[in-house]
């Protein structure tokens, strides 16, 4: 289809707009922002693809604002070199005519007539969508501001599908195609996981045909266990068959009763010996005996002899000792007389000396009473003065300050009375005669009166006078007068009438303190100790005086004597003493030893007499001769026994006992080892029938037979699953393989088409499209792709355009011509780009009728093509 | 002087069939039981001396306690004697079943034949000479004490025994537990009772085997009977009726699919329609078929799969061949068409080992594309 002329009236914005003489290639419709130009491609889309019965939002859309007119549009148009014209009012009186190749249609059939022109299918109601119903043309009529963005293949992808195809045969495997992949892409995933691994039933086969193989060589190993216990059993019961046959316990039972018996004869042999054995033991026994009384006999006839011996040497020993004692007596009783004399006479000495110093001590006690007595009477008089001074001292509580105090108070009413004294009126007062004065009714004698406060001075027979002393008077004397107060206040305070007394008063204080402490010195120097400890001492004199025995006027010189005299013979008396006590000793040791003597001589004595009584008792019972008589008889009885003895140890011997023994334990070992090992076979045959039991319930043989079963028809079914799995697999592959490759050369011609376009802006790149939906998928630049949103804005309205133009071409090719409407589609581009896709429109201008509306004359006065303004 | 018994052997009871899943091999392990019961019911029905089994009568000694027991609770609709003689699969081992048994407690009317020995009664009419395995492969001829035997005046001699007959079975080559073919002429026997031998077979003159009652296998011909013996007299000729009392039945079917449909596979199937459910069946397919018939196969032997009691599908020698009309239906242009090829290419190319995936994705594309996707 080619455009020629387009007359638009009351459509939206657009009065009246004809744009006519559209050429076969480009076209360039120029318009400023608001003059409508998109309206225009409005216009064409209302024209071909609205019913022109539209209402509702549609038919409002086309009205001016605000105005209720009947928008028209007429379109001629040339389609396959046959003219057309279209020819639609919409709103009020709506109405639509086509002609052109000897045909005319009006209403609807114009409509039906164009849907089948043009192949796009018509609005059901309401107004059309490009997507939907404006075929191609939503393809290739880019509206402002849309042209950077995907194709918007919409509808028009079945026209070029069908291009395509007419172009490169019939590739895609269509719906059912695709259903056959999806098919074949869930069976492979039942099978296949995405890191192509079993899975599902086909994983689950597997592992079930594993577990059952190592189940069954489990039971197979259980079977070679079963089997050798089943041996095991065979081998017992051989053993114990043997047992019952041979006969071996009974005979082991017999070969132990013969033994029994041999070994019975051996014993009697053994006792016979025994009791020979016995009786040499006994003659033995007997023969000691006998040997030993008459050993006993020679032994007690000896010690009789030493007894008598012994008991004379106890005797002599004795008399000895005593001698001894009597000298040792004599001589400690003179010792004794010497050391009483020598104790008289010391003490009297001693009772010497002791009067001597009693004597002594009464005098110096009698001096002492004396000086104590005079020092005491001192003492008590000084501390009873001091006494009384100490009292005047306290009775008074007068100080210096305080006589200070009354000093300072004296001076200022002095100086007080002196200012008020200066600041007064002297009035020297000169009476005549009697004539008296008074002052203030009081009689003032004659003489110098000094006023310092108002006055009335009354002189007798003049009358009165009024005087009044200068200022400050007043002032002068309140102080004068307050001075005085103080003054005699703190006397008061103080207990004096007058500053004299106090004066005195203080001074009587003072020496009374200072006589008090002279008088406690007085004290302290005469008894130091204090007065009480005086007195005590004293006492303590007295009582000395008083005591012990007449003086004997005693002196010091004798005493000395007296002590050295008794001295020397308490020496004396020490020798004496240890002289006196070593004779005692010496007594005591000899008498202790004879006592011991006596002792000893009377022990011997009455061992001697009980030995000998023993003797002649033992004699009387049994005589020596006897004795000697029994042990020679004694003697020849052992003799006897041990023949005996010898005799039956030879038949022991001769009867070979350990051969007899040795038989028979190897007899009872025989019978105990064949009869435990029969219980021990018949036990474990037990067992062993009993485990074989146990394994038997279970039914080993048909487990195993079963599983054997199992495992064969795991494998078979494992295989054919194998088989599906990979033929799945293959199928998708080969499937996913060939549409991969049909879809490279489906989309070929775009990339052919597209080619010589692309050059001219960039070499080296390919528009790759979307196999199903024919959108720009990827831009490939020397060798890189990129996704078509990647791109920026200006790149992506370029490619835009030239797939636009491509596709065109295509459709064109197929029988579809179509114009390109482009509105304002490069506002993104550059110069340098524009000036290329400059180039690219001419070159596709060349077979290609291409509409530009712009508002941007400037940069397509430079494309020599055909200018319209609107 | 007759002796009439019934013969028996290889019920291999607590045979698991471990690789027939789910509830069809329960039941296939409880029908060997049931089945012994029906060979009880006969016995008395039709008046026996004895039941004779000749050797294993269970699958393995390891059975379950619970086996064994209900194993003889099914002997008792039958109160004759039951003579059972250890096989290769229950040899009377120090430890096996039969000695088990024995710890439970047997009836009086049950022998367990263990021990080499005459076993006598029936008022002198017949002896049974029993060959009991005491291994489960005895190098040794267990009947070989047969010819020595000495049993009483008139009385019928009929051996019992369990192995392969030297010489007569077809594919045996086993040296063990081998029996002499003249071993019924040497021993003076009516007749020689065989078993280990699944299929119903008169081996050698008086020498039989009856097969096992219940059929478990594909292979076994002539099984799923049991043997009336009627024996007149020591060298009367045997009269030997044989009685079918196994419940399933086993089939194993071949299809060759030559015309690129599936044809042959399904009319195979339709041949043993009636009693499917008692019917357990192997089918091996061969040949080429094209994807629309592969998809009908599958669609039809899933079906079948319900119907039979088991259906084990043995595809691996089929191939898919797919058709112009195959590939059409699936894409005549296109990527899918692309891959169509490929997998075609591939699974055309033996030497490749991708071919049999290939061959199961095609398979799988169109049942995808059959199913609507």
């Amino acid at each position: 289809m080619k455009l020629r002329r387009i007359e638009v009236t009351d459509f939206r914005k657009l009065g009246h707009v004809v744009i006519d003489d559209l050429g076969d290639g480009l076209n360039v419709v120029v318009g400023d922002n608001e003059a409508g130009k998109s309206t225009l491609l409005a216009a064409l889309r209302a024209v071909l693809f609205e019913r022109h019965r539209v209402g509702g939002a549609a038919a409002v859309a086309m009205q001016p604002y605000n105005q209720s007119v009947r928008p028209e549009i007429r379109l001629d148009f040339e389609r396959n070199g046959a003219a057309w014209q279209l020819r639609k009012a919409f709103c009020q009186r709506p109405e639509a005519e086509l002609a052109g190749n000897g045909e005319r249609y009006t209403g609807d059939a114009v409509e039906e007539k164009l849907a089948e022109m043009f192949g796009f299918t018509p609005p059901g109601s309401g107004g059309s969508k490009p997507l939907e119903h404006h075929g191609v043309f939503g393809l290739l009529w880019v509206e402002q501001g849309t042209s950077h963005r995907a194709l918007g293949i919409g509808s028009g992808r079945n026209h070029l599908a069908s291009a395509l195809e007419s172009e490169v045969g019939q590739v895609t495997g269509g719906e059912r195609g695709r259903a056959l992949l999806a098919a074949s892409e869930e069976r492979k995933s039942g099978f296949w996981d995405k890191r192509d691994n079993p899975r599902g039933e086909f994983r689950a086969l597997a592992a079930q045909l594993e577990a059952d193989r190592e189940q069954f060589a489990t039971l197979q190993k259980q079977m070679a266990e079963h089997d050798a216990q089943v041996s095991r059993l065979a081998g017992v019961q051989n053993i114990l068959a043997r047992h019952t046959r041979d006969d071996t316990l009974n005979q082991a039972i017999q070969k132990a009763v013969a033994a029994r018996a041999a070994a019975a004869r051996v014993a009697q042999l053994e006792e016979k010996h025994q009791a020979a054995v016995g009786g040499v033991e006994r003659a033995r026994l007997r023969l000691d005996a006998a040997m030993s009384r008459n050993m006993a006999r020679r032994r007690l006839a000896a010690d009789l002899a030493a007894d008598k011996s012994e008991m004379d040497a106890a005797h002599a020993a004795r008399n000895e000792t005593s001698t001894e004692l009597a000298r040792l007596d004599a001589i400690s009783s003179k010792t004794a007389a010497c050391l009483n004399e020598a104790a008289r006479a010391e003490q009297e000495a001693a009772g010497r000396v002791r009067r001597m110093e009693q004597a002594i001590a009464r005098r110096q006690a009698t001096e002492a009473v004396e000086r104590l007595t005079g020092q005491l009477k001192l003492a008590e008089d000084a501390d009873a003065a001091r006494r009384k001074a100490s009292a005047v001292a306290s009775a008074t509580s007068l100080t210096a300050n305080d006589i200070a105090a009354l000093e300072s108070l004296e001076r200022d009413l002095y100086q007080a009375r002196v200012r008020l004294e200066a600041a007064g009126v002297r009035i020297t007062l000169h009476p005549d005669a009697a004539q008296a004065v008074r002052l203030d009714g009081k009689p003032v004698a004659s003489g110098e009166l000094v006023l310092s406060r108002d006055a009335r001075l009354v002189l007798e027979g003049y009358g009165e006078v009024g005087i009044h002393p200068r200022g400050g008077t007043e002032d002068l004397m309140r102080a004068a007068e307050t001075a005085e107060t103080a003054f005699q206040q703190a006397l008061r305070r103080l207990g004096f009438a007058e500053l004299i007394a106090a004066r005195n008063a203080l001074r009587l204080q003072e020496n009374a303190r200072a006589e008090a402490a002279n008088l406690g010195r007085t004290v302290a120097a005469v008894a130091p100790g204090g007065i009480e400890a005086l007195k005590q001492e004293l006492a303590r004199n007295a009582v000395l005086v008083s005591a012990g025995e007449a003086v004997d006027g005693a002196e010091p010189g004798d005493l000395e004597c007296a002590k050295r005299e008794s001295h020397e013979i308490r020496g004396r008396l020490a020798v004496l003493e240890s002289e006196a006590r070593a004779r005692r000793s010496a007594a005591e040791t000899a008498r202790r030893e004879l006592a011991v003597l006596d002792e000893r001589a009377s022990a011997a004595g009455q061992r001697y007499g009980k030995r000998l009584e023993e003797l002649s008792a033992a004699r009387q019972v049994t005589g020596d001769q006897v004795l000697e008589d029994e042990l020679a008889a004694e003697q020849q009885a052992f003799q006897a026994a041990d023949q005996d003895r010898q005799a039956a140890s030879a038949a022991l011997a001769n009867a070979d006992p350990e051969a007899k023994q040795l038989a028979l334990r190897q007899a009872e070992q025989a019978e105990t080892m064949i009869r435990r090992d029969i219980t021990a076979l018949d036990i474990e045959k037990r067992e062993i029938e009993a485990a074989l039991r146990a394994l038997g319930k279970d039914g080993l043989g048909e487990q195993l037979a079963q599983l054997e079963g199992q495992v064969a028809l795991g494998e078979t079914r494992l295989k054919t699953m194998t088989l599906e799995a990979e033929a799945a697999r293959l199928l998708f592959n080969t499937l996913s393989q060939a549409q991969r490759e049909m879809r490279d050369l489906w989309l070929a011609p775009v990339r052919e088409r597209s080619a010589p376009y692309l050059r001219l802006i960039e070499a080296d790149s390919n528009i790759v499209l979307h196999d199903e939906t024919f959108e720009i998928d990827q831009v490939v630049r020397n060798g890189v792709a990129e996704p078509f949103g990647g791109l920026s804005v200006g790149a992506r309205e370029q490619i835009a355009v030239i797939t636009r133009i491509a596709l065109a071409d295509i459709l064109r090719e197929a029988g579809q011509e179509s114009c390109i409407v482009l509105d304002d589609a490069l506002v993104n581009t550059d110069e340098a780009r524009l000036e290329r896709m400059h180039l690219i429109l001419h070159k596709a201008a060349a077979n290609q009728q291409i509409l530009i509306l712009t508002c941007r004359e400037r940069d397509f006065l430079q494309l020599g093509a055909p200018i319209r303004r609107m | 002087m007759a002796f009439r018994f019934l013969h028996t052997a290889d019920w291999q009871i607590g045979k698991p069939f471990g690789n027939v899943p789910g509830d069809a091999g329960a039941e296939l392990r409880a029908q060997r039981i049931a089945t012994i019961g029906t060979i009880a019911r006969l016995a008395a029905t039709r008046g026996v001396d004895a039941v004779l089994v000749a050797g294993d009568a269970f699958d393995s000694n390891e059975v379950q306690d619970r086996t064994i027991l209900r194993t003889l609770d099914a002997l008792k609709p039958f109160s004759g004697r039951w003579i059972f003689l250890p096989g290769n699969h229950d040899a009377a081992l120090a430890h096996s079943v039969w000695s088990r048994m024995r710890q439970m407690g047997l009836e009086a009317n049950i022998t367990i034949a263990d021990k080499p020995v005459p076993i006598e009664g029936w008022d002198g009419r017949a002896v049974v000479l029993p060959g009991p395995l005491s291994r489960r492969r005895e190098s040794l001829d267990q009947t070989e004490w047969f010819d020595a035997a000495a049993t009483p005046e008139g009385a019928i001699r009929v051996g019992l025994a369990h192995g392969s007959v030297a010489n007569r079975l077809p594919g045996v080559a086993e040296a063990s537990n081998e029996i002499p073919e003249t071993r019924a002429q040497t021993a003076g026997l009516a007749y020689l009772a065989l078993g280990d031998w699944h299929g119903s077979l008169k081996i050698a003159p008086k020498t039989w085997y009856s097969g096992t009652p219940e059929t478990d296998r594909h292979r076994a011909n002539s099984s799923g009977l049991v043997h009336i013996v009627d024996l007149d007299g020591p060298d009367a000729p045997e009269r030997v009726e044989t009685v079918p009392v196994g419940h399933y039945q086993w089939h194993q079917l071949e299809a060759q699919l030559l015309d690129g449909t599936c044809q042959a596979a399904l009319e195979a199937l339709s041949s043993i329609e009636s009693e499917a459910a008692r019917r357990v069946v192997s089918l091996t397919l061969r040949g080429g078929v094209s994807l629309a018939e592969r998809y009908r196969l599958g669609t039809e032997l899933s079906s079948w799969q319900h119907r039979f009691h088991h259906l084990d599908i043995d595809d691996a020698g089929l191939f898919e061949e797919p058709t112009e009309d195959d590939l059409d239906a699936l894409d005549s242009s296109g990527f899918v068409r692309l891959a169509v090829d490929r997998l075609k290419a591939q699974a055309g190319n033996p030497s490749n080992p991708a071919a049999a995936s290939a061959r199961v994705a095609l398979r799988m594309m169109y049942v995808d594309h059959m199913s609507g996707t």
